[in-house]
Formats: C-alpha cells, sequence, structure tokens
C-alpha cells in the first residue's frame, strides 16, 4: 500500500467510486470527500499528495476550497486536479496562474488518471532522491 | 344739364350786357351812373343788373351742384374706407365709376375695391393660417404627449450635440432633470461613459467609421438597473444625405437582462446535469473495456452504476421536456374524466412495487369514494409519482410513505407523507424552484437534478391546483395538493 494519500472531491457518489476503485486497485491510499467543504477539512486534517476535485459541489465549490487551502496552509502544496465538464475561463485563467494546479476535463479515462498519479509521484520521487 | 343751360343762360346774359355797354358809349360813366338817382335809367339800369347777377347767380349754383357731386361721391369712398377701416361690410353696390365725378375718384374706386378685395384676401388667408395654427398645435400636441407617453426615454438631440427634446420618462432613467438636458452641453448632464461615448460620435465633426449604434450600459455605479440606449439618426431636408439630428432611444432592459441571465444558467445547468451522468457512464465503460481483470462484481457494479446513470437522463430529459413545455404554453392536456381512487392506488402501487423501497412500509388511506375529476392523467400521474418517489428516495431504512386523499364540500386533498429525512426551513421556500438541491448531504448524495418538485408545482397549477409543503428537519415531510372542486375540475370538458 502506497502511503501516500490522494483525496477525491466529487458530490456525484458514482465518480467517486468508480475513481476509487480504480486507484485502489494500484494500491493508493483513497480518501473521498463529497463537498467542498468536507474536502477542505480531510486535505487539512490529512494533508494528502494529490487532491482530483470536481467544480461544481454544494456547500463549497472546488475552486474554493482549493482558495482556502492555499490562504490558510501556503506551506502546504500538494498536486491538485481540477476536474470538471465545465470550460469556464475563469476557471482556466486562475488554474494557468498556479504551478501545482492543473485542470483536467471530465470525463477522466482511468488510463489519464493513472498515468496524472503516477507521473506526480514518480516526479517526486525522484525529487527527493 | 342744369349746369350746361346755367352756362348758357350765363352766356345769353353776358352777350346782352355786352350789347348794352356798347350802346352807352364807355363802361367808366356806365358805372358812374348806377348809384345816381336818375328815375329814367332806372330800369335800365335794373335790367342791366339782372343781365349780369342771374347769370353769376346761376354759374354758383351749377358750380356749387357741381362739386356737392364730386363730393358726394368722395364721400361715399370715405364711408367705405371708414367701414374698411372698422371692419364693416362695405356697400359694395354703389357706383364708383360715375361719369360725372371724374377719373381721379373713378381710380381711386378702383384702388379701394382692390384693396377691398385684397383685404378679403388676407382674411380669407389669415383664417385659414389660423385653422393651420391649431391644427400644428394640436398635432405638435399630440405628438408630445405621444412622447411622453411612451415606456422609453425618448431624446433629440441635434448636429451640434445639444439635446432639443426629451420627454419625462428620461427623468427615471438617468436621473436629471429634463430641464438639465435640453440645451446644455452633452458632458453637463451626461454622466455615463458609455452613453457620452454614443452620443458623442454624432456630433458634426465625428467620424461616420467610428459610430456606435446603441450601448448597454449601467444606470450608476450602485445600481442593479440596466439601461440600453439606441441612436436612429433622422434627417429633416431631403436630398442631403448627412442627418440633421438623432433620436435616443434608452429602455430599461433590467429584466431582459435577468431573464438572458437566467436562461444561460438555466442551459449552463441542464448542460452540467446531462453531462454528469454522461461522465460517469463514460467512466464505467472505459473500465470495462480496459480492464480485462474485473472481478464479477466489479463488472456488475459497474454495470449497475451504468442503468442508473441512464435512467437519470431517461428522468431528467422527461423532466426537462415536460418543464419546457409546461413554460411555453406549447403542452395540450390531455383532460379527461378520472376515477380518482383507481387512479391514486395504481400510482401508489407502482411506486411500491418499484423495487427500490424494500425496506419501507407503505400506507394507503383513501375514503370509500373520491369524486371524479377533469385531469390530465398521464401528466398528474408525473406529479403523484415525483412526490412519492422523493418520499421514497429521502427517507430512511425502515421508514413509512403514505398516501391519504379527502374530500371537502370545495376541494379535493392528496397528502403524501414520509417520515424521513425532512427539509430544512430554508430548503422548504424554494423547493418547488427549478434546479434548487438542498446542500444536505443527505440530498447530495443522492441522484436528483432539483427538477422534480418544479415539475410537480408545474402541474398542480395548470390543473388550477395549489400544492405546498411541511416539514421538519429528521422528522419527514408532508406534501399537500388541493384541487378545487369547480367547473375546470369537475365539468365533462377541458
Amino acid at each position: 500500500m502506497n502511503s501516500q494519500i490522494i483525496l477525491l472531491v466529487d458530490d456525484e457518489p458514482h465518480i467517486l467510486a468508480i475513481m476509487s476503485h480504480i486507484l485502489k486497485r494500484k494500491n493508493y491510499n483513497i480518501e473521498t470527500a463529497c463537498n467542498g467543504e468536507e474536502g477542505l477539512q480531510k486535505a487539512i486534517k490529512l494533508r494528502p499528495s494529490i487532491i482530483i476535485t470536481d467544480v461544481q459541489m454544494p456547500r463549497m465549490k472546488g475552486p474554493e476550497m482549493c482558495r482556502q487551502l492555499l490562504e490558510k496552509h501556503p506551506e502546504f502544496c500538494p498536486l491538485i486536479v481540477v476536474a470538471s465538464s465545465r470550460t469556464e475561463h475563469e476557471i482556466r485563467d486562475w488554474v494557468s496562474q498556479h504551478s501545482h494546479i492543473v485542470f483536467k476535463e471530465k470525463p477522466i479515462s482511468p488510463v489519464n488518471l493513472l498515468t496524472l498519479v503516477a507521473q506526480h509521484f514518480s516526479s517526486t520521487t525522484l525529487v527527493r532522491a | 344739364m342744369i349746369i350746361y343751360t346755367s352756362i348758357v343762360i350765363a352766356v345769353i346774359g353776358g352777350l346782352m350786357a355786352f350789347n348794352h355797354y356798347q350802346e352807352q358809349q364807355g363802361a367808366i360813366q356806365f358805372q358812374g351812373a348806377w348809384f345816381m338817382p336818375v328815375s329814367q335809367s332806372s330800369t335800365r339800369q335794373l335790367l342791366l343788373f339782372m343781365q349780369v347777377i342771374v347769370p353769376i347767380l346761376l354759374l354758383t349754383t351749377a358750380f356749387y351742384r357741381f362739386i356737392i357731386s364730386k363730393l358726394n361721391t368722395i364721400d361715399r369712398l370715405n364711408d367705405r374706407l371708414i367701414c374698411l377701416l372698422n371692419d364693416k361690410k362695405t356697400n359694395t353696390g354703389v357706383q364708383v365709376n360715375d361719369p360725372n365725378t371724374g377719373q381721379p375718384v373713378t381710380a381711386m374706386g378702383h384702388l379701394i375695391d382692390s384693396l377691398e378685395n385684397r383685404l378679403k384676401t388676407l382674411e380669407s388667408e389669415s383664417s385659414r393660417a389660423l385653422a393651420s395654427n391649431h391644427v400644428l398645435s394640436y398635432q405638435r400636441r399630440k405628438a408630445d404627449l405621444l412622447l411622453q407617453a411612451m415606456p422609453y426615454g425618448v431624446l433629440v438631440m441635434d448636429g451640434d450635440g445639444l439635446v432639443t427634446y426629451v420627454n419625462q420618462k428620461i427623468k427615471s432613467l438617468v436621473s436629471v432633470e429634463p430641464e438639465q438636458i435640453v440645451d446644455h452641453p452633452l458632458q453637463s448632464w451626461c454622466k455615463n461613459s458609455e452613453l457620452i461615448s454614443l452620443l458623442s460620435c454624432y456630433k458634426g465633426n465625428a467620424s461616420p467609421l467610428q459610430r456606435l449604434n446603441f450601448v448597454e450600459f449601467k444606470a450608476n455605479e450602485n445600481s442593479n438597473k440596466t439601461l440600453f440606449a439606441s441612436v436612429h439618426p433622422f434627417s429633416i431636408m431631403e436630398n442631403i444625405p448627412e442627418f440633421q439630428g438623432v433620436l435616443v432611444i434608452i429602455r430599461d432592459i433590467s429584466e431582459e437582462v435577468s431573464a438572458r441571465q437566467g436562461r444561460d444558467e438555466f442551459v449552463t445547468h441542464v448542460a452540467h446535469e446531462l453531462k454528469s451522468p454522461l461522465n460517469t457512464v463514460h467512466m464505467f465503460v472505459d473500465l470495462l473495456l480496459n480492464d480485462s481483470e474485473l472481478d464479477e462484481n466489479t463488472r456488475m457494479d459497474s454495470l449497475n452504476s451504468i442503468k442508473d446513470q441512464m435512467e437519470r437522463l431517461t428522468g431528467l430529459i422527461s423532466n426537462l421536456l415536460n418543464i419546457a413545455k409546461l413554460e411555453s404554453g406549447t403542452l395540450s392536456l390531455d383532460k379527461e374524466r378520472v376515477n380518482l381512487k383507481e387512479f391514486l392506488e395504481d400510482t401508489f402501487n407502482a411506486v411500491k412495487k418499484s423495487g427500490r423501497s424494500e425496506d419501507l412500509s407503505f400506507d394507503l388511506k383513501l375514503p370509500s369514494s373520491l369524486n371524479a375529476i377533469m385531469i390530465d392523467k398521464e401528466l398528474f400521474r408525473v406529479a403523484l409519482n415525483n412526490l412519492l418517489s422523493n418520499a421514497v428516495k429521502y427517507n430512511r431504512p425502515g421508514g413509512r410513505v403514505s398516501l391519504e386523499a379527502e374530500e371537502t364540500g370545495n376541494s379535493i386533498i392528496i397528502y403524501v407523507r414520509d417520515n424521513g429525512i425532512g427539509i430544512n426551513a430554508v430548503d422548504q421556500s424554494q423547493v418547488f424552484e427549478k434546479f434548487y438541491r438542498s446542500d444536505e448531504q443527505e440530498v447530495t448524495t443522492k441522484n436528483g437534478q432539483g427538477l422534480g418538485l418544479a415539475l410537480v408545482k408545474q402541474i398542480v397549477t395548470i390543473h388550477y391546483g395549489t400544492v405546498s409543503v411541511k416539514s421538519e428537519k429528521g422528522q419527514g415531510s408532508e406534501f399537500r395538493i388541493e384541487i378545487k372542486k369547480d367547473l375546470h375540475t369537475l365539468r365533462q370538458t377541458a
């Protein structure tokens, strides 16, 4: 089991289920949250290496969760993947201003998801080595 | 005639006097003898006197009559002039070309006739001009009233950029008194940069290439009011290509903007709601296609998830189509006389047997008989099904779902109750709005688009009914549909 945590934040239970399933099969440590508010709490508490979040969610939207996380914990710098089927320019512009935040359009295929995660972990491992 | 006779007598008298003078051999002696009291010559002297005096008298009389005749004509002309001056009707029957009065008087008579005719013409023209003036004043007033009554702000600007006319509506739109606008430079009354840019394009020396036709702007910085100004150049003189002024129409489009934003949000929301289940399906299909090592349970879970998403999509599209039809008014109700008791039993049992409610208890309480009512059966079934489905969906294991109906003298009331998660007070006021979903985790973790209750309300409303909700968080909810028993619901035809 990979000790590094991946936090999945989405209000669609099916999306959480399938992404969890795909990543768990590769022995990643998965945590889930069903809205931005819960995602923020878990991110602060668990300090995941990767956060994959939806944009449009009840209680707190994905970008707002990221803003608060960066504001309250600037030293904490996980890879944040903002995944959405929406293509508003504001989100893309906001994402482009942050080097450790990437935008992925939904649906993310299992192959792409695994590649993205694997690349991040391999790069961080190289840096540490 | 008298004048001629007088002249003839005077001439004869003169000739007789001359003959007598010749007989007296000297006018000086004769004259000196006049006052001499000589009896022999008195008869002759008297005769002589008569011969001189009578012609003189006759001549004087004739001259007097001649003068009087002339003066009479002049008097008549004078009378006519006075009448003309006093604006009275003149006696046009007076003969002014009397041969005895002479050329000047005749000419003067013609002059007066001419003046009189001219005066009549002028009076006639004056009357017409006065009438035209009244008509023009009336039309101007009418045009002004029409412009004032317009629901839009109207502003007329000349080629120099000065405003020559505004209606009162402008005041409520741009918050400036009309008096401060008319004949004042644009910059002195207009504080909005977009409007200034638009109107400045139509000043005399502005380049036609830079002209805008319209602009949308906020009434002021702190206002939510959105205004739309459009410019329409006009030309008073024909054959001149350049315009002499512009008509500016300013209207409040806040409602249109709001509706536009609402429509955009609706489209965005619908797109998101359609895309979400498709994304999920896409991911599961990818998993099934690319992972040959999936165990049977995972495969079945994946297929069930796909099936759920397909049902979700079908329900969403069906709800959207029904709402679109109801809102656009294109849905024609297929009303029929329905046995309400049977209808409620059928719908209730269909939900009960749907397979998603194994661990719930169902309770149907209907009176022994219910009046048949005129409804669109299939549409009303959608409404009732949505309420019952929600009662199942937002319930808890071991919970209860009940359908109850009662009939009063005026109405038929249907209750759908559950003892599920309930709705908080804030959400209760908005549950019938399109796409509204509670932020409660117990709600967001379940499939839904926030369209079911919106559709219920619309369907009940077009059946002349009302729907309301009573709920307590954690205790359950009660939805109440009331259909009035009136001509709309009891008569045979819709």
